[in-house]
């Protein structure tokens, strides 16, 4: 209390009691999930003429396999292959604009000497506008019957310029919240860095177009009848390190009304490995409760907090007084500063409850001849190692990005810089 | 109007798509505003979840039927759904045979607000009365009525306890803005809390709007 100043006190009592009140609170009523869908129906019929009339509306909504069995039961009897229009790619591309929800099974299988091995499964939930939840399962589970909780629970919010993830350990109760902030030193909008594969898979699903596509012929899917598409993988995936090198994606729509039914990636990775991953059990447009995506951790189970900040430079560079030289351990220099083509990105990971310095890790594009060199370098001497010397204050190993050649990153923390200072150190706005 | 009609609520919405029902927009649009359109209404019913429903598919189906007498410069769309939404809700009511006065007193509720009756800035408030389940609806009942930029940002940082900064990038904007546009939420906050407390005590209409 302060008694020379009674309206300060009448002002913090009052903040007090409202941050109690809210707290108290909850939040607001929200629309039931089932009563936005019936809605969004509604709307869709009457609205627009260009709305996508759903035809088969139960089945979108979610069908069973007893249904599947009896509509294959018709198409086999009365209805032959082949005697209905064919569907493109525009027609399904029709039903994925129309997805608002989904609900999948993804499953992944890599071929080993004797046989496949299952490494990954998991639900998938994708809810617009930028929700999504993936629960991992352990290999050989059935989603649908799993007695065991998953081996992890990880709910991402998207936002214009940031995201928050949430990460549950069930069999370890435990939970880790990661807050990504986006920035650009533009005034574009920051291209939203890949945080899981499922959801930018699931985007760029959304955007392949006409072109990229091959008809690959008909097949039975679940008791119906499908066309498949193809497109190459590396056309389809994200560029990361884990992008294939070579291999396909097969999308498999109903030929009666091109629902996608099944989507098929094989690929060969950069171990040589034959990787075989389906997207299967798919349900567009059910219900999917808030629920699902909350960001509330269970009561009593400790929370590891970070903050990972992701920067774009396109208007910034070096400043003029920094040097850089990337040379072999006691050797002398590969490439030095006038090899660098331009500033790419920075990151910098702040972990809160470790009592633990930043990460802040920088990209570079080097010049063509430059990453050639060092790249033809390393080819020749694989066991030497290359140290980049940052404007003769630090001596660490840069990570030469095999996804794209000409990059290099490396990791500065050991400057005791956060990223706003290093910046104003050690970076400058191009005119 | 209960809300501050003229707060800006941020929608980015192409109106021109909208008017053209281009179905990308209506989602977008739906989307927005179904979970606040729902809130306003479900407490005006007497929390009766089906009726709400009901209202809420009559509001947003009128509201894209007549989006052509939207008029931006007029006026925001949640204020102007609010508004459609209020007749939705005497219809149902008077088809239903419910009380028609619920409304009503909704209504002078909506008056009431210009002013503050009671003074949360008196005493600590106690904590019994935290605890109890009416208070918590009156919270919730108060968020229903307040803007949807306020109560998107309250409920960002009271139930997903997203810092400043956290909110300022799921936004696009910086933390200041944040903490101003927290500032005036919150100030909104107590105004609604206090008159929509206020009244019910005054009018012993607690029972019909709570129970």
């Amino acid at each position: 209390m302060n008694p020379e100043n009674p309206d300060r006190n009448h002002a913090d009592r009052t903040d007090r009691n409202i941050d109690r009140l809210l707290e108290a609170g909850g939040p607001a009523p929200k629309m039931p999930d089932a009563l936005k869908a019936r809605i969004r129906e509604r709307l869709a019929a009457s609205g627009s003429r260009k709305t996508v009339v759903q035809r088969n509306p139960r089945r979108w909504a979610g069908w069973t396999m007893a249904a599947a069995a009896a509509l294959a039961f018709l198409f086999f009897t009365f209805w032959p292959m082949g005697s209905q229009a064919a569907i493109s790619w525009s027609d399904v591309l029709d039903r994925l604009e129309a997805v608002r929800t989904l609900r999948a099974v993804t499953s992944t299988e890599v071929r080993i000497a004797g046989g496949t091995v299952t490494t990954q499964r998991a639900t998938i939930h994708f809810k617009d506008p930028g929700l999504s939840r993936t629960e991992l399962l352990a290999p050989g589970t059935d989603a649908a019957t799993a007695a065991a909780p998953p081996i992890s629970i990880t709910v991402i919010h998207r936002g214009p310029a940031g995201a928050e993830q949430l990460i549950l350990h069930p069999r370890k109760n435990r939970a880790e919240r990661v807050s990504h902030v986006f920035r650009a030193d533009d005034d574009e909008a920051p291209t939203r860095p890949i945080i899981d594969l499922a959801s930018e898979s699931w985007k760029r699903l959304k955007q392949i177009t006409g072109e990229e596509t091959s008809r690959i012929g008909e097949r039975i899917v679940d008791g119906l009848p499908a066309t498949g598409f193809e497109v190459p993988a590396r056309d389809f995936f994200p560029a990361t390190g884990a992008t294939p090198v070579d291999g396909t994606v097969r999308i498999w729509a109903a030929s009666e009304d091109a629902v996608p039914l099944l989507v098929e990636l094989r690929f060969t990775d950069r171990a040589g490995r034959e990787v075989f991953t389906t997207l299967s059990d798919i349900e567009w447009n059910v219900p999917l409760e808030d629920e699902l995506f909350s960001l509330i951790v269970p009561v009593d189970w400790p929370l590891e907090r970070t903050r990972i900040e992701t920067v774009e430079y396109t208007r910034t560079g070096l400043a003029p007084h920094v040097t850089i030289t990337v040379a072999p351990d006691d050797g002398e220099p590969l490439i030095d500063a006038t090899g660098v083509a331009s500033l790419v990105g920075a990151e910098q990971i702040t972990r809160r409850q470790q009592d633990i310095p930043d990460q802040v890790r920088v990209t570079l594009e080097l010049k063509p001849a430059a990453a050639d060199h060092l790249h033809a370098f390393r080819a020749a001497n694989p066991g030497r190692l290359l140290v980049l010397d940052f404007n003769g204050e630090l001596n660490v190993v840069p990570k030469l990005d095999d996804t794209h050649p000409n990059r290099i990153s490396f990791d500065l923390s050991l400057l005791g810089l956060d990223l706003e200072e290093l910046e104003r150190a050690c970076f400058r706005r191009r005119p | 109007m209960m809300s501050n009609s003229h707060q800006p609520d941020d929608s980015g919405l192409d109106v021109h798509r909208l008017r053209r029902r281009e179905k990308d927009e209506v989602d977008r649009w739906f989307e927005r505003f179904a979970d606040v359109v729902y809130g306003f209404i479900y407490y005006r019913v007497g929390r009766d979840a089906d009726l709400a429903a009901d209202v809420a598919q009559e509001t947003f189906v009128a509201a894209l039927e007549r989006i052509e007498r939207f008029d931006p410069q007029r006026g925001e769309m949640f204020p102007w759904l609010t508004h459609i939404a209020r007749n939705c809700i005497r219809k149902a009511l008077r088809r239903r045979g419910k009380d028609t006065t619920l409304p009503d007193f909704w209504e002078t509720l909506d008056r009431r607000l210009v002013r503050a009756v009671t003074d949360l800035g008196a005493d600590p408030l106690p904590e019994e009365l935290l605890a109890r389940k009416e208070t918590a609806e009156l919270v919730r009942m108060a968020l229903t009525n307040l803007p949807f930029r306020y109560q998107v940002a309250l409920r960002r940082h009271y139930f997903e306890e997203l810092s400043l900064h956290e909110m300022a990038a799921l936004e696009g904007s910086s933390e200041g803005a944040m903490k101003v546009l927290l500032h005036r939420a919150r100030k909104a906050f107590r105004t609604a809390f206090e008159t929509i407390t206020t009244s019910l005590l005054e009018d012993g209409h607690s029972g019909r709007a709570l129970s």
